[in-house]
């Protein structure tokens, strides 16, 4: 009786969020490629159409929210590689940092045949996938997708093209090189530094980290000034240590990856 | 002349120490300031009156998926009642602006809590999101746990599946209530939170 009760209520407050947003559903999803029909490499694509307002994250949420998972069922003679994210947007609201993307976005896999001989065309790729879309509320999605493997029509190559474009470069093309790096302790924080040099250097409009193990990151520390990027983390543990940092390096509004040992 | 330099030198002690409570976040180690809010029924609550207890405090927002899910999987219910038992007290706080659409009015809250089965000594609201802001509760749901000394001993998730698809979960919560309880130091003091923003005012 109590579950139906908590179903009842549960229902109740997801339709009136349904039903405020005027949008059943935030989030169409659907699988694309560029396979040639000949290559033995190219990439699985998941698209995500998202309702005007409404956005999913990026593989580092931020402060709140949830990545998009997929997970695949291939043919034993395809292998994939771990899903890429093109450069996300920061979105801000007030001290609570996220980052994700409005509108669409491709996620993109790279897949390669690796047993040409048991290459059937048409054969099924199924793909669960799972996100979180948010706009002023949240509403958590999933949804299992099959494909058919055959020779990609060119509006797929086209969107393919495009969101490989999306994807963040890497750092060598920024022309940035970094000169400096070090973790000062200040109480029981950490305050990290690096020190940028190169061309473009007064154009670095922002740092999109990845999570770093065993810390917190305070998205909103983060801060870049005259090449030198710096934010604030706090470890999870006594013994952490900034042993490796990632993420993705905002130049002139591009993307650049960005990892550091 | 002297009175007046003394006058000056009162006026920026005071500034001073009305711009730390306004400003200052409670850190995990640190003993938690005093606040004071109103609950479902309009009573006063103080934090200071429970002074000697071991207490929870869990932001949320019975709007987010998270929440939700946690709740229905008696992931909270669960925690709520077996620590009920041991003399913990638990707080529940609301920190949504009245002008968001996951806004709820006092007795749509009430019914929507006894519905999930939830046991809470007090269940209080943060209209303006001073107190949110003061533990930095970013997500919903968001733990803290002070201890009978008033210190904040632990801040973060209330377990480690955010996507609610482990068999088996730690839950961080419950381990630092247990450590406490039997007078041990906190082994995982700090996570992340996970879960929706808590809707404050922008």
């Amino acid at each position: 009786m109590k579950n139906l009760g908590f179903s009842l209520i549960t229902l109740l407050v997801t339709f009136q969020i349904l039903m405020s947003s005027q949008e059943k559903n935030q989030v169409k999803v659907e699988i694309i490629s560029d396979w040639d029909g000949v290559s033995s490499k190219f990439f699985l694509g998941v698209k995500f159409s998202i309702s005007p307002g409404w956005y999913i994250y990026w593989q580092n949420p931020g402060d709140a929210g949830l990545a998009p998972e997929i997970k695949l069922k291939l043919p034993s003679y395809l292998k994939a590689g771990d899903v890429l994210f093109p450069v996300p947007k920061k979105i801000v609201h007030g001290d609570i940092i996220s980052y994700g993307y409005y509108n669409e976005v491709v996620l993109l896999i790279p897949v390669q045949i690796v047993s040409k001989e048991k290459l059937k065309k048409a054969d099924v790729i199924e793909a669960e996938v799972n996100w979180l879309v948010c706009r002023e509320s949240c509403v958590p999605g999933g949804t299992t997708l099959k494909y058919a493997l055959m020779k990609a029509k060119d509006t797929e190559k086209a969107l393919v093209k495009k969101y490989v474009n999306l994807l963040p470069r890497n750092f060598e093309a920024s022309g940035l090189t970094v000169k400096n790096f070090k973790v000062e302790r200040k109480g029981n924080l950490n305050l990290v530094k690096i020190e940028l040099a190169g061309r473009g250097v007064n154009q670095i409009n922002d740092f999109y980290p990845n999570l770093i193990d065993k810390f917190l990151i305070d998205f909103k520390s983060i801060k870049v000034k005259n090449g030198m990027v710096e934010f604030v983390v706090m470890p999870l543990s006594s013994d952490a240590k900034v042993n490796f940092l990632s993420g993705i390096i905002v130049v002139n509004n591009e993307g650049y990856e960005f990892n550091l040992k | 002349m002297k009175l007046i330099q003394i006058a000056g030198l009162l006026f920026i002690a005071f500034s001073s120490l009305f711009a730390l409570g306004e400003n200052k976040k409670v850190e995990v180690g640190s003993v938690v300031g005093d606040f004071i809010l109103k609950d479902l029924d309009g009573k006063v609550f103080k934090l200071s009156d429970l002074k000697g207890k071991i207490i929870v405090l869990e932001w949320t927002n019975p709007n987010c998926p998270f929440v939700q899910r946690v709740y229905k999987e008696k992931i909270m219910t669960s925690l709520q009642k077996e620590f009920a038992q041991k003399g913990v007290v638990w707080v529940i706080i609301n920190s949504t602006n009245p002008k968001h659409r996951d806004y709820r009015e006092a007795n749509e809250l009430k019914k929507i809590y006894s519905e999930w089965g939830a046991t809470y000594t007090a269940y209080l609201l943060d209209p303006d999101g001073k107190v949110g802001k003061m533990f930095d509760a970013k997500t919903t749901p968001h733990m803290f746990v002070i201890d009978k000394d008033g210190k904040l001993v632990y801040a973060g998730a209330i377990d480690d599946d955010p996507r609610g698809e482990k068999k088996e979960r730690v839950n961080y919560v419950r381990n630092a209530l247990n450590e406490l309880l039997a007078g041990k130091a906190i082994s995982v003091p700090v996570t992340k939170p996970y879960g929706c923003s808590v809707k404050y005012a922008e």
